[in-house]
């Protein structure tokens, strides 16, 4: 039984398990760089967008392996809407997200209306965005600028939304309202564990033992706190992570606990099913995509304000990030079944093998060699899982 | 569509992406200033082309399996309503 046990967990964070030993394997290639504080910034600096995007992904992918194709292309756009509304037009900062807020949610309107009520298949719908969006943003910032970029850096009050620190201090300086941030999450953490299980067994249901709950709260709580004070190091709390963390935690309640939440599942695990039961399967498969454009114009917001300017190239192969993050964090590509913690897991091992391979100065092509394996082992194991689950 | 047919779909997307990958390889072989070699180039050129291709055919396989799966529900709906 005990060594049952161990196999079922072993199984169970498998993904947590490879994220821990490739994070140690560059660790040592490194020499202990990717342990440094500015790369735990830059680690979440790099990949606030496969986490915002991953989110939105996510739940398109649990309506039953949908997906969106488009958003990359839409980052480009609706960046260069932005340097449009902010540098030329002159348009106040407050104003400009609004508007790029608005076009957002006006995509995902028209978007959703065309997945859900109209029958196009998704990928046709988005790959049409995919081919047109990238190309519209590239012919507006060419119009509006002699490089083909715009900048951003003027804009210190859109800047200060998106990226920066919270309470900033010198690196090299103890930043401590970001270490006790951490030991009031850590703590957050350890007591959400025992009320989850407490609640549980109040209803009867099956729930981890003490030392397990003990365990898995030590190491979350552990976690955060390491993580907290390399930031404490670095300068304080990126603005970034707030963004990151507060929809993870957003959808992390909204697909634990809340009805809508569980539609997504049941309709991705069976549609007629969840037809038949009274979900309204037309309108999750609508909220899927206007929420993914939503989702888009935020991780917009964060993508150019780090880089301090809107220009043609960005949002390459985001979509391809986004999708890789949810595959490696176990969201089934039939549907039905992920999780946000997953998810959030398939990101940072993306992000820690990208950064690892930088930190190292592995050669480009090198790099895209082993993205593309990362991928194949996800999907790989994506036909494994299915054929063992029948 | 059925979910039989997005993961169809997005098993062709990673296909194609696979094979996004070996072109970009391929377009970059004139890049002097990289460390890797020719023949290894060649490799993962090959390698990711050709499992690229396989996992849109293995894609296209699975949408031909849903959509025969589609099609035989309709029919047992018909059969059993007659």
């Amino acid at each position: 039984m005990e060594n049952k046990s161990i196999a079922a967990v072993l199984k169970k964070n498998a993904m947590l398990i490879v994220l821990v030993l490739v994070y140690l394997f560059f660790l040592i290639l490194t020499k202990g760089g990717i342990f440094s504080p500015s790369s735990f910034t830059e680690l979440i600096n790099q990949n606030a967008y496969v986490y915002i995007l991953g989110a939105g992904m996510l739940m398109c992918m649990l309506t039953g392996g949908n997906i969106d194709l488009s958003c990359g292309a839409f980052v480009c756009l609706l960046g260069a809407f932005g340097g449009v509304f902010m540098v030329v037009q002159g348009i106040s900062t407050g104003l400009s997200i609004l508007l790029l807020l608005l076009i957002g949610i006006g995509y995902g309107v028209i978007l959703g209306f065309l997945i859900a009520y109209v029958h196009i298949p998704p990928w046709i719908a988005t790959l049409a965005g995919y081919l047109a969006f990238r190309g519209l943003g590239t012919a507006i910032l060419s119009s509006n600028s002699m490089t083909g970029s715009l900048s951003l850096a003027t804009k210190p009050d859109f800047l200060g939304i998106f990226y920066g620190r919270i309470l900033p201090t010198e690196k090299g300086v103890f930043n401590w309202p970001c270490f006790l941030f951490g030991l009031l999450a850590a703590a957050i953490v350890v007591l959400v564990v025992f009320m989850t299980r407490k609640n549980r067994l109040a209803k009867g249901y099956e729930a981890d033992t003490v030392k397990a709950a003990a365990i898995k709260s030590g190491i979350g709580g552990a976690v955060i706190i390491l993580v907290m004070t390399q930031l404490a190091l670095d300068g304080g709390i990126p603005i970034t992570l707030l963004w990151v963390a507060g929809i993870i935690l957003i959808y992390s309640f909204i697909t634990s606990k809340t009805t809508v939440g569980r539609h997504f599942y049941v309709v991705g695990g069976n549609m007629e099913a969840a037809r038949l039961s009274g979900v309204n399967t037309r309108r999750i498969m609508f909220l899927a995509y206007l929420n993914m454009a939503v989702l888009t114009s935020i991780a917009t917001f964060t993508v150019i304000a780090r880089s301090q300017s809107a220009y043609a190239d960005v949002g390459k192969n985001f979509e391809m990030d986004a999708i890789s993050a949810c595959v490696v964090g176990g969201v089934s590509a039939s549907g039905g079944a992920g999780t946000v913690l997953g998810m959030v897991i398939g990101a940072t091992l993306i992000g820690v093998i990208n950064l690892g391979m930088s930190l190292i100065s592995l050669d480009a092509n090198y790099q895209r060699v082993v993205k593309g394996f990362v991928l194949l082992a996800a999907v790989v194991f994506d036909i494994v899982s299915k054929k063992r689950g029948k | 569509m059925t979910s039989g047919k997005n993961r169809s779909t997005l098993f062709g997307v990673v296909g194609g992406y696979l094979i996004y990958l070996a072109y970009g390889l391929f377009r970059d072989r004139a890049d002097t200033d990289t460390t890797m070699s020719p023949g290894m180039r060649a490799l993962f050129i090959a390698l990711f082309a050709v499992i690229g291709l396989a996992l849109i055919v293995y894609a296209v396989i699975l949408w031909k399996r849903a959509s025969d799966e589609e099609k035989n529900g309709a029919q047992d709906d018909e059969n059993s309503m007659k």
